[in-house]
């Protein structure tokens, strides 16, 4: 039989989250691969707060996660760009480029 | 039926991860990266929270398809080329490492909690969008702007490399 989930599961689960977004982050060559890895890591961040903010009550969790998703929108635009221009300019293969 | 929900969504949305981050393809990374995000808005409606649910698959998730799918597509990436590391496989894996035994720490050192049952503790959506407009203005309107900012940004960057 399954345990219930307790606040813990979810911390622990989004915790995971972060973690393979980390090692993601860390470990991974290419930059579109990078991106992908920061946006599994804020889904980890935002699973945080909005399970916090059911465990606390009020709806403080609910928009700190909803600020959490717009960053990663902005955040993943923004490293789009970057990769269309670099690409565009023909300097890199867009599965090349490589993290600062 | 909430535990095996809990655990159903979870199993996903850590492979899903996985695989996000590991593939060689970046449309399956993306498309993956689509499931983990659709599961997790799962978990959003466990903890009673359909309005996160809701922007989570109406604005991050399709946002991501939306964003990714087509700079991919019209790209035309040709398949994994394995490049040399910007980042050393040693530290990366140090701080990895480090980061996992700090969490294990953290979670044997705090008790199991249980979440507030009732009804009383969920938060309605209406209340809050109230709170969004009221007390936290200044966090919307920074976001607001900082997603303004990025958009003008992007659009420099992009015309600049025309």
């Amino acid at each position: 039989m399954l345990p219930d989930p307790t606040l813990n599961s979810y911390l622990m689960l989004a915790a995971v989250l972060f973690a393979i977004g980390a090692a993601g982050v860390f470990l991974q060559r290419r930059f579109i691969g990078a991106l992908l890895a920061l946006q599994v890591m804020l889904n980890g961040v935002a699973l945080t707060f909005v399970a916090a903010g059911r465990y606390f009550g009020g709806g403080d969790g609910q928009i700190h996660a909803v600020a959490t998703v717009g960053l990663a929108l902005v955040q993943a635009m923004f490293g789009l760009a970057i990769v269309v221009t670099l690409v565009r300019r023909r300097l890199i293969a867009a599965e090349s480029v490589r993290l600062p | 039926m909430t535990t095996w929900f809990f655990w159903a969504f979870a199993t996903v949305a850590i492979v899903a991860s996985l695989v996000a981050v590991w593939q060689r393809r970046a449309i399956v990374g993306v498309l993956m990266l689509v499931t983990a995000s659709s599961a997790v808005a799962g978990l959003y409606v466990l903890l009673d929270s359909p309005l996160m649910a809701v922007i989570q698959l109406g604005a991050y998730t399709a946002g991501l398809a939306a964003l990714f799918l087509p700079v991919l597509l019209v790209l035309d990436l040709p398949g994994s080329t394995p490049d040399s590391r910007a980042v050393p496989k040693g530290i990366g894996l140090l701080v990895v490492g480090t980061l996992v035994v700090e969490l294990a720490w953290a979670f044997q050192r705090i008790g199991g909690a249980e979440l507030p049952r009732d009804d009383a503790a969920a938060v309605s959506a209406g209340a809050v969008f109230a709170r969004l407009w009221t007390d936290h203005l200044p966090t919307l309107a920074v976001v607001v702007l900082l997603g303004a900012t990025t958009v003008a940004g992007a659009h420099l960057v992009w015309r600049e490399g025309r």
